[in-house]
């Protein structure tokens, strides 16, 4: 156990960096932590118009405002099994920064929970996920009491070319 | 993390958490400004900025709580903005930092060592220095300066004209003693030196002791350009942080503007003497009168704006584009709103007739504002025009030959976008004018036409459209010879009569612009399919005239705006989409017969004895129709150039204008998608790549 343990222990200087607020949300049974300052708003689930040849996961585009923005679901994204939408399902709006371009992509979620501060001694670096594949859009683990928030690095969840069309 | 930063975490999740009725929320949010303000530190390039974008959201949020907003939702969104605003102020703080020009003293900071000084030039040319306080000074001063450097430009051709029209002089002398007295100010010293070697020359051009030739003005015109290179530079140095680089042809330019300068007073005569009594009198005025300032009458005091020609209106407000875009969206909002508003009422049983008169006052309200927030956009085409008058001349000089260009409806309007996309096509065409359909001097005399040669460039609005003309005097284009060449070429086949439309569209062509027989004939052979190809993506067109011997006449035509299509709504199972009106020639419901298959699969449909090839909407976008049989739905034909396709659609919903957007930067280029509308019912609708669709279908 110690050899693996200290295997994934990461330099201490990484976890520190992430300590800040948090907005969380669920998918199913487990929570995630959004960088707050990567949200940009919060709105309910709308009719979503579907863009053809894209990858399963884009649900298509929506106007905001006035503004097309691509919407994709994170439970498709991340392999989950699809759930019914119930009221509680929102769109996060993110803003994420792509080589330098700011663009905002709505994400599906089951439920929006709250706004968490999270010291950076709170966070461990993401584990290792059993060799099912990297870990690199997780940027720590953030531990609130007993439960365990799983922060993502949401530029990385949703590099451009996982939007683009599949050839 | 600093204070600040924390802060301004807070801010963030506080606007993303609260909602806009919520009291103490803002409350706490207005504290949260207040110390986010007091924790900044003092000393930071950023620190003002940061500061007054934190004072102003403030006031919005100490204003919604005095609810003297009426829009809460939408104060509320701008605070976000601002917060992002403020961690953009921020995070720009490492990219400012690196730069050693921060920590290093700017008042006569030696130029870098690499750099040697040349000897020669009669100005000491510091460099160019920012300093991170005056990033916003310098940035205005980058505008400012460009709006300078256009009007001279003006001005010069003007002056190329006459070359003693004082007007023209004196804008010319006010730009650059603007542009200098503001680079001396913020430190600028390239740019600051060659505007006061300009500045001289001009100068010594309104006291009438120095007489402009041809010579003088193309070295003005190089410094014009040298100019437009510097600022450049500097905007660029702008955003990146590091010093704009040496200008190594300053110093030669420095020389030449002195040069000319100093020809005066020692009554030489340098480049091209207009005429020899010119000259003369040139010398007779300098050595009367010593270059001293001038006592010009019309002398303007500093800063006012460089009159170039056109009536300059003096109550102009800048506004970024940025924000008059976000004006733009959030009118086009309101319409679809308030769209939605009156369908609902309308659908309520007992409908209050009040309701409904008050409703369409709004929505008369809502369309004024839209026409109005589309005429934003307009600016003039007299940008562009300016930009031809200055290659023509360079082209003339080039060439050998004499002609002149004549520009008509300058003033007319178009879309800001079109301006840019506009420019390049009639770049080639003007040159292809000159080039190709401008004979020499000599010829042109042989045919009994004046040796100089008349090219027309012509702007106006005509049915929605904005039409520019580019009409020559020229040797006309030769029919024959391109129909002989594009046979040659396969591009058609021999015996095939065309009319004399087609023909001339046939010098669009990839195939033939690149033959250079072709020029040799008729000349337009460069680059016309990129100028085809670049009017029809701003879905516009081009129509051919011309007469052999005579010249001919190039008709662009390309809508006003390019925010707004007329489309047709079409469903297809549960989906919508647009496509656009001018790609459809025309839809029907076809009878069996009309419908023939290739191995059973590849559909064809006899339309007025042409087979058109049945693209199935459906299946190319994957969605459930609602008819399967071609006979039982609609087939929507579209054409792009000589090729023609049929799109099968459920059902045709109606025809409307629609405002294009872009499918958001998320996601890359669909095929046969172009772009996305937002219908009335505030959801978004794809619209269909007509052109795309078909070339997929006939390359199988």
């Amino acid at each position: 156990m110690s050899d693996s343990s200290t295997s994934t222990i990461p330099p201490p200087t990484k976890a520190t960096t992430h300590g800040g607020k948090y907005l969380t949300f669920a998918l199913g049974k487990e929570e995630y932590g959004l960088q707050i300052l990567k949200v940009r708003e919060i709105i309910g689930l709308m009719d979503i118009t579907a863009v053809p040849r894209t990858l399963p996961h884009v649900r298509g585009v929506i106007n905001l405002r006035g503004q097309v923005i691509t919407v994709v679901d994170l439970r498709a994204k991340f392999d989950m099994q699809s759930v019914e939408k119930t009221d509680q399902t929102c769109i996060i709006v993110v803003e994420i920064n792509q080589s330098g371009r700011k663009l905002n992509i709505g994400i599906i979620v089951d439920r929006v929970s709250e706004v968490l501060d999270i010291a950076a001694e709170k966070i461990e670096a993401s584990p290792n996920l059993g060799g099912s594949g990297d870990a690199d859009f997780i940027l720590g683990m953030g531990k609130i009491g007993d439960s365990v928030k799983i922060l993502l690095d949401i530029d990385q969840v949703l590099s451009t070319d996982d939007l683009s069309i599949a050839a | 993390m600093q204070a600040h930063d924390r802060i301004l975490q807070d801010v963030a999740a506080a606007t993303v958490a609260t909602s806009a009725d919520d009291l103490q929320g803002l409350a706490r949010i207005h504290s949260l400004f207040e110390a986010f303000r007091a924790a900044l530190p003092t000393s930071e390039p950023w620190t003002l900025a940061a500061a007054s974008v934190s004072t102003d959201a403030g006031k919005i949020v100490e204003r919604m709580i005095l609810s003297e907003i009426a829009d809460t939702d939408a104060a509320m969104r701008q605070i976000g903005d601002m917060t992002t605003e403020l961690i953009g102020i921020l995070q720009g703080i490492p990219q400012s930092t690196p730069a050693p020009i921060t920590q290093t003293p700017i008042v006569d900071a030696p130029p870098e060592p690499g750099s040697s000084q040349p000897a020669v030039q009669p100005v000491t040319v510091k460099q160019d220095l920012i300093d991170p306080n005056d990033s916003s000074l310098v940035a205005e001063f980058v505008l400012e300066a460009g709006e300078h450097v256009e009007a001279s430009e003006a001005a010069l051709l003007k002056l190329d004209q006459d070359y003693t029209d004082i007007e023209s002089i004196n804008a010319l002398f006010r730009a650059f003693h603007t542009i200098k007295g503001v680079a001396g100010f913020i430190r600028l010293g390239q740019i600051g030196s060659l505007a006061h070697a300009v500045e001289n020359l001009m100068d010594l051009a309104r006291s009438n002791s120095l007489r402009l030739n041809a010579g003088s003005i193309d070295a003005l015109l190089k410094a014009v350009d040298l100019m437009k290179v510097m600022i450049a530079a500097l905007d660029r140095a702008l955003t990146s942080g590091v010093t704009p680089p040496i200008q190594p042809a300053l110093p030669a330019m420095l020389e030449t503007l002195h040069h000319f300068a100093h020809a005066t007073t020692t009554s030489e005569a340098v480049g091209i003497a207009a005429s020899d009594t010119a000259t003369a009198e040139a010398a007779a005025v300098a050595a009367a009168a010593a270059p001293s300032p001038s006592q010009d009458p019309a002398s303007a005091p500093t800063g006012a704006p460089a009159a170039s020609g056109q009536s300059s209106s003096d109550s102009v407000v800048k506004v970024s584009t940025d924000r008059l875009d976000s004006l733009i969206n959030a009118i086009g909002e309101l319409v679809i709103a308030q769209t939605m508003v009156s369908q609902d009422v309308a659908s309520l049983v007992p409908a209050s007739h009040r309701v409904v008169r008050e409703l369409t006052q709004v929505g008369k309200i809502a369309r004024e504002l839209q026409d109005l927030s589309m005429s934003m956009r307009m600016v003039p085409i007299h940008g562009v025009f300016q930009k031809m008058s200055r290659l023509a001349r360079d082209l003339a000089r080039k060439s050998g030959k004499e002609f002149e260009l004549e520009i008509i409806g300058g003033e007319t309007e178009l879309d800001r976008g079109l301006v840019e996309a506009v420019s390049d096509p009639l770049v080639h065409m003007v040159r292809n004018a000159a080039d190709h359909g401008i004979e020499s001097p000599e010829d042109r005399e042989k045919a009994g036409k004046p040796r100089c040669g008349h090219v027309r460039l012509r702007a106006y609005h005509q049915a929605g459209n904005v039409v520019v003309e580019i009409k020559d005097d020229g040797r006309g284009l030769n029919k024959a010879k391109i129909l002989r060449k594009a046979q040659e070429r396969g591009i058609v086949p021999p015996g095939k009569e065309l009319s004399e439309q087609e023909i001339f569209k046939l010098i669009l062509c990839a195939g033939l612009s690149t033959a250079d027989k072709v020029t040799d004939v008729s000349g337009r052979g460069v680059g016309m399919d990129v100028v085809l190809r670049n009017v029809e993506s701003l879905r516009g067109r081009i129509d051919i005239e011309s007469q052999e011997g005579l010249g001919s006449t190039f008709t662009i035509r390309l809508p006003l705006t390019l925010a707004v299509i007329d489309g047709l709504v079409v469903r297809v199972g549960d989906q919508r989409y647009v496509i656009p009106i001018t790609s459809i020639e025309q839809s029907l419901r076809p009878k069996p017969g009309q419908i023939s298959t290739v191995r059973d699969r590849d559909e064809m449909c006899m339309v007025r004895d042409h087979l058109v090839p049945v693209v199935r909407l459906h299946q190319l976008f994957g969605v459930q129709p609602t008819h399967d049989e071609p006979t039982e739905a609609i087939l929507v034909i579209v054409q792009s150039g000589s090729l023609r396709c049929s799109l099968m659609v459920d059902e045709l919903l109606g025809q409307q204008q629609v405002v294009i957007k872009s499918l958001g930067d998320g996601l890359g280029p669909i095929s046969g998608v172009s772009g996305g509308a937002i219908l009335g019912d505030g959801n978004v609708c794809l619209i269909l790549d007509a052109p795309g669709i078909i070339l997929s279908a006939s390359g199988q």
